[in-house]
């Protein structure tokens, strides 16, 4: 049986989370909380799946090598890679060095990784986060569309995008060691 | 007393300037700035835009409008050469209007 982590399937969870029919007023918090964070990983696994891609090659017979590559992402790596590709200066100057200039829409979507990985961190550590359910399922479309906007990236082959897959392996740790 | 930073007011004019902001149907109703910690403890500004109700019978504001709101609120902190790192979200009245924790 497959039991594979399929961002949809974590987007359709986050929904459910999020009933319309939930009693007077609203869901409970814990569940608003529950579906922010559950978009939130969404996202996270079909950047992880799309560079596991970029690593080992979409060969049915390299599954297991991509399964195994996909425990190899940190949120932490993501984060710094994110962060590296819309400043400036230390290792982020020689990340974007690699990078090169990036695509809109990458640019689009790490913006949309960053305040929504910002959420999940709030969402399941932070006693004060309060979120409604208009708020909520507004945050579960944009991961909606940041995981179409990275498969658009991925079918149109854009060279920033392929080289943002590539560097999601702690490249900004790398350029830290290797570069001061 | 407090030192009030260039930094600062680039923020407070930020505020000012999305304050009444509209796209379609949506407009900012006010605008929340939070200092806060990320994972690393590097700091970041959340800037919450607070939004009028969704339309009448949508669950949620158009994924349009809120891309709109919140693509401007990044141009407008650019022009306004904010050097803090910014993450934008957004919110309805109703979140400042909940009770607290325990009170649920």
């Amino acid at each position: 049986m497959s039991a594979l982590i399929r961002s949809t399937e974590l987007l359709d969870v986050a929904r459910v989370l999020t009933p319309s029919a939930a009693g007077p007023g609203r869901p409970r918090t814990a569940q608003l909380r529950r579906a922010v964070s559950t978009a939130y990983y969404a996202v996270f696994h079909e950047l992880v799946v799309q560079a596991t891609v970029a690593l080992c090659g979409n060969d049915p017979q390299g599954a297991a090598a991509r399964h195994q590559a996909a425990r190899w992402f940190t949120h932490s790596d993501l984060r710094v890679l994110a962060k590296a590709t819309t400043s400036a200066g230390g290792a982020a100057r020689a990340v974007a060095s690699v990078l090169g200039s990036p695509h809109q829409d990458l640019a689009r979507l790490v913006d949309l990784f960053v305040a929504l990985q910002s959420e999940r961190y709030r969402a399941d550590y932070d006693h004060e986060y309060s979120i409604t359910r208009s708020a909520a399922l507004s945050l579960i479309d944009d991961a909606g569309d940041a995981i179409d906007t990275a498969r658009r990236l991925a079918m149109a082959r854009d060279g920033s995008y392929q080289r943002f897959l590539k560097l999601m392996l702690g490249s900004v740790k790398i350029a830290r060691m290797r570069d001061t | 007393m407090a030192v009030v930073t260039r930094e600062d007011e680039a923020l407070e004019a930020l505020q000012e300037r999305m304050r009444g902001a509209r796209s379609g149907e949506v407009e900012v109703l006010d605008v929340r700035l939070d200092h806060d910690l990320d994972e690393e403890m590097d700091e970041y500004v959340r800037i919450t835009l607070v939004l009028s109700d969704p339309p009448p019978g949508r669950e949620t504001w158009p994924l349009v409008s809120v891309q709109d709101l919140t693509r401007r609120t990044y141009v407008a902190a650019d022009g306004l050469e904010i050097k803090s790192r910014l993450v934008v979200t957004r919110r309805t009245r109703e979140d400042y209007e909940e009770p607290g924790w325990g009170e649920q």
